[in-house]
């Protein structure tokens, strides 16, 4: 079949249909900001969330010493609890989006000062360890 | 004359990743040129040929060059700023985490974001960037030509295209009859993988009805389960998961995991190679078709516009009816499909291993310069 100008109109009317579909499904990535200006403003977004994040970590909420299973049911508490605010229409697919990357980056890094943390303590254990062995 | 120490460094490793193998490659033919050189990960080794880093205290393991692989947000590259070693940074690009917005990735947004926030540090960090691509290479913003050399991510192309085929793969391809269109790459947004559904849908309807498409990738998420699958039910596509055993029949095959001879035969049995990818830093999978003569019809973006080359079709995806003409005129027209097939192979040529390895020659050459010259000014001071 040869490609005729009514099958292009057809054509045009179909991928606006899709692209309204990619819309829907946040799979539109057409209007995303570019990679430079993005860098810049997540590099300063980013910074204060360590700030914050820094705050936060001496406050261990380790649990046996294990700071990832923390951060692990944290994460999963939220994905259940963003699901159905979502479900319930109280907040936006997009906002729910851009707070969960602020949380889930503020988890990682008490996550990573929690393991920083466990690592310190065990150290410090191996060598009081190593000196009574000497005494 | 002592001999030069090169390591390498990743937040993890796993040989048969496209990182991981580029790493392997490394280490292969630094050791040919007598370099000592090891491969650490960070955070999780998957293969037996790296060791490990120890957490938050790198021991710096005496490299005289470290060749840090950056690709994604990790405690690796700020835990390198104690590192004495000439720093090397390989980068591989990181995806932008807009492409991650569903809540079930957000740890891989998350990971993404903080790559990219880590960029300015890394990169102050640097003594030579080692980009993968000329995109890449703009992207890390090193901005010093004699401190930067391109080279592509490594891997034997040809040992690939000159695998056995599975006869099997290739008689249920035969029997379908239809036209095969191939895509590889991970089921993740940024692929789009979705787009390539719409365009088999559109070809089917105006250009031939006995069209078919192959994805080749893994990753189970929610992308595939609830996007991919529902999109092709939407269009009437029917969809099979990992036939393995099965005949190639539904519209869409989805092969999750393949052996190497297996990924040789579908190459080597498909009819057009589709990337409607919205961000790539090289696109190996490209050079992988073209190394099979395969034609390649690729969206112009990222990476992929300097990857294909002239040796496939470049095309903006937002003008389908183009892009659909291109493909009816491929199917059509054999002597043009020929004449692609052709580009191709020259393209692909130009990434053969043996011009891989010169380009790793001239890399090492320049660097070995550039280190001798900043050791030189170190024992001056």
């Amino acid at each position: 079949m040869n490609l005729t100008q009514d099958h292009e109109k057809t054509i045009n009317q179909l991928a606006a249909e899709f692209k309204n579909k990619k819309k829907h499904l946040g799979l539109d990535f057409s209007s995303a900001m570019s990679s430079d200006q993005n860098t810049s403003f997540m590099s300063e977004h980013v910074m204060l969330l360590t700030k914050e994040a820094n705050l936060l970590a001496p406050l261990s909420f380790s649990k046996n010493g294990k700071g990832g299973i923390f951060g692990y049911f944290v994460k999963k508490a939220f994905y259940k609890f963003s699901r159905l605010m979502i479900k319930f229409g109280f907040v936006h697919q997009q906002n729910f989006n851009d707070l969960t990357v602020v949380l889930a980056h503020s988890v990682m890094m008490l996550e990573e000062r929690l393991i920083a943390l466990e690592l310190k303590n065990k150290q410090q254990k191996e060598r009081v360890e190593k000196k009574d062995e000497r005494v | 004359m002592t001999t030069l120490r090169i390591d390498q460094v990743l937040p993890s490793f796993a040989k048969y990743d496209a990182i991981g193998h580029d790493a392997f490659l490394i280490q292969k033919l630094l050791k040919e040129r007598g370099f000592e050189s090891g491969i650490y990960a960070y955070e999780a080794t998957h293969s037996p040929e790296a060791q490990m880093y120890e957490y938050y205290k790198p021991q710096d393991p005496a490299s005289d060059l470290l060749i840090h692989h950056f690709s994604i947000g990790s405690s690796l590259s700020l835990a390198l700023e104690k590192v004495k070693s000439f720093k090397i940074t390989r980068f591989h690009n990181i995806t932008p985490h807009h492409f991650f917005s569903h809540p079930s990735m957000i740890y891989t947004r998350s990971q993404c974001l903080k790559g990219q926030s880590q960029i300015p540090f890394v990169r102050s960090i640097t003594d030579y960037a080692l980009p993968a691509s000329i995109f890449n290479g703009k992207e890390f913003g090193f901005n010093r030509e004699d401190r930067q050399s391109v080279l592509p991510v490594l891997k034997n192309y040809d040992e690939l295209s000159s695998l056995a085929i599975d006869s099997s793969f290739a008689s249920r391809f035969a029997q379908t009859g239809k036209k095969t269109l191939l895509f590889v790459g991970r089921m993740i947004p940024h692929k789009s993988q979705h787009d390539l559904l719409f365009l088999l849908f559109l070809i089917k309807k105006y250009v031939d009805s006995q069209t078919q498409l192959v994805l080749v990738g893994g990753y189970d998420s929610y992308y595939k389960k609830d996007m991919l699958r529902n999109l092709a039910a939407d269009y009437n596509l029917s969809w099979q998961d990992d036939p393995l055993d099965q005949s190639f029949a539904a519209d869409v095959l989805h092969f999750s995991h393949l052996s190497p001879n297996q990924l040789a035969s579908v190459y080597h049995c498909s009819h057009l190679f589709v990337c409607m990818s919205e961000h790539e830093g090289f696109g190996v999978p490209l050079i992988e078709a073209m190394s099979f003569g395969l034609p390649v019809i690729a969206h112009a973006c990222s990476a992929v516009t300097e990857t294909c080359g002239n040796g496939g079709i470049l095309v903006d995806k937002a003008n389908w009816v183009h892009m659909l003409k291109q493909v009816e005129r491929l199917f059509k027209e054999p002597s043009y499909m020929t004449a692609l097939s052709e580009k191709s192979s020259k393209r692909a040529k130009e990434f053969s291993w043996n011009q891989l390895v010169c380009i790793f020659d001239d890399f090492l050459e320049k660097l070995l310069k550039v280190h001798t010259a900043a050791v030189r000014k170190v024992d001056l001071l």
